[in-house]
């Protein structure tokens, strides 16, 4: 599991001032304390509507993942995003929304 | 002495607007001068700030980014790059929409599988910036413009019944040509819908398009137009032979030649220092090869020179050159190098080359006894 303190954070965003690395993690945190427990509530019910706020929100974790340096996370909601746009099985995008709290619960405020 | 350009950020996620105004800002011809979280608060601004471009996401909340294009191309027309991410095509087709709406440019975000870095991204979006800024855009009311002719009465089209008034090119009769290869830049899926939309299903000829875009948005391209046009449109494969009646893109990631007269085309990587991928000069000059005077080439709107010597190869070997005109140009720059060239029989304005092409390639009904 990847944490925001394990380096992960690729040499091209290192490149970054360290004051936008800086804000750029602070939204990061925001983002995923905003959109994480709306993904397990809709992971866990599998309520229609929470399933549809849970594509937007897996579509934006996953471009903002890959923003901060989280590369596995990113993967992992491009998934569980695919899964939905494809009609594919919810029980699937429940398991990979569980992957995805694994690797971005250490961002919660 | 000028300031900055201003752009608008539009993007709900605040990370990404927050990594846009860093890369932005990082050139100092441009300030981000206002961020958006969705389409509603992107069309307030523009009409506020009226900023020198637009960065745009389609996946937005409250109005989606194409609704926002069509919405600020409507009344305060402005320069409109799209930045979006995709899964499996699906807002490619997306960002087909927004192009259609009167965005220039679209640029794919990056992910954790695809080449490059972030910093890479960064520059390569401070470059697509630098042209999109220069890009003359006009006020784009899609209602009207599927009206007037100016792009095709899409609704018009369903069915694949072919749209083929008569208009004219002033050039000899081509009927016996085997394919018609277009080549497009900036601005080219609006130019490709217009022109495409007047062929008909049943054209006897096979049309091939190699169009400038970023990677992974062809087969978007393709699933667009083909809803859109009466001839089917594919993406072409290494192998495969072009049909007649039916649009082949040309994908990404190379060069597509046409190997014979049988129409077999091969996908081969690009030449060392090409810039623009899949190149339109590779693909027309291997036109002008396997083909000579059994072909047409067309060069619609687009930045910098690709096209021009293939265009002209092919005039040289007997084939008719088309050109978009200066004054329905995106972008008059790859139709401008032909002209230089001398590599055009006709400049026409985009309204009319598809016309043209139908009055060239449909052999005449006979006249009634």
């Amino acid at each position: 599991m990847s944490t925001p303190n394990d380096g992960a954070v690729r040499a091209a965003l290192a490149r970054l001032p360290e004051s936008v690395i800086a804000d750029l993690r602070e939204a990061f945190a925001d983002e995923v304390t905003e959109r994480l427990p709306r993904l397990r509530n809709a992971a866990r019910t599998l309520d229609p509507k929470q399933v549809e706020q849970a594509l937007r929100d897996v579509h934006t974790l996953g471009s903002s993942a890959y923003v901060v340096g989280e590369d596995e996370a990113a993967r992992t909601a491009r998934a569980a995003e695919a899964v939905l746009v494809d009609d594919g099985p919810l029980e699937m995008f429940a398991g990979l929304v569980a992957d995805l709290d694994k690797r971005l619960c250490a961002w919660e405020r | 002495m000028t300031g900055p350009l201003g752009v608008v950020v539009v993007d709900d996620s605040a990370v990404q607007r927050r990594f846009l105004r860093s890369a932005i800002e990082a050139a100092s011809e441009f300030t981000v001068v206002g961020e958006a979280r969705n389409g509603s608060e992107a069309v307030s601004l523009v009409e506020r700030l009226r900023p020198a471009a637009v960065v745009m996401d389609l996946d937005l909340p409250v109005m989606g980014g194409v609704e926002a294009i069509e919405r600020i191309m409507a009344r305060w027309a402005t320069p409109i790059l799209v930045y979006s991410a995709f899964v499996g095509g699906s807002d490619s087709t997306n960002a087909m929409e927004a192009l259609a709406a009167g965005a220039v440019d679209v640029l794919a975000k990056p992910g954790p599988d695809d080449p490059g870095t972030l910093a890479e991204c960064a520059e390569d979006l401070r470059r697509r910036l630098r042209v999109v800024v220069r890009i003359r855009v006009i006020t784009h009311p899609r209602g009207r413009l599927r009206s007037t002719g100016a792009a095709p009465a899409v609704a018009a089209v369903e069915g694949r019944r072919p749209l083929c008034p008569a208009s004219a090119a002033g050039a000899p009769s081509r009927a016996g040509a085997r394919l018609v290869v277009i080549g497009a830049s900036t601005g080219g899926p609006q130019a490709l819908l217009t022109v495409l939309s007047a062929l008909p299903a049943d054209l006897d000829q096979a049309v091939l398009v190699v169009q400038h875009m970023a990677e992974g948005f062809i087969p978007g391209l393709a699933t667009w137009l083909d809803h859109l046009v009466p001839p089917r449109v594919v993406v072409g494969e290494s192998g495969r032979r072009l049909l007649p009646g039916t649009v082949t893109i040309a994908p990404s990631g190379g060069n597509l030649l046409v190997q014979d007269d049988r129409l077999r085309v091969l996908c081969v990587p690009p030449e060392p220092g090409q810039f623009h991928v899949p190149g339109i000069d590779a693909t027309m000059r291997s036109v002008a090869d396997a083909l000579g005077p059994d072909a047409v080439g067309v060069l619609l709107t687009g930045m910098g020179r690709d096209g021009a010597a293939g265009l002209l190869a092919m005039r040289a070997r007997g084939g008719l050159t088309l050109g978009q005109d200066e004054a329905s140009s995106a972008v008059y720059g790859m139709p401008a190098a032909a002209a230089a060239l001398d590599a055009l029989d006709r400049q026409l304005p985009l309204a009319e080359i598809g016309p043209a092409l139908c009055e060239l390639l449909v052999p005449a009904a006979p006249a009634p006894r």
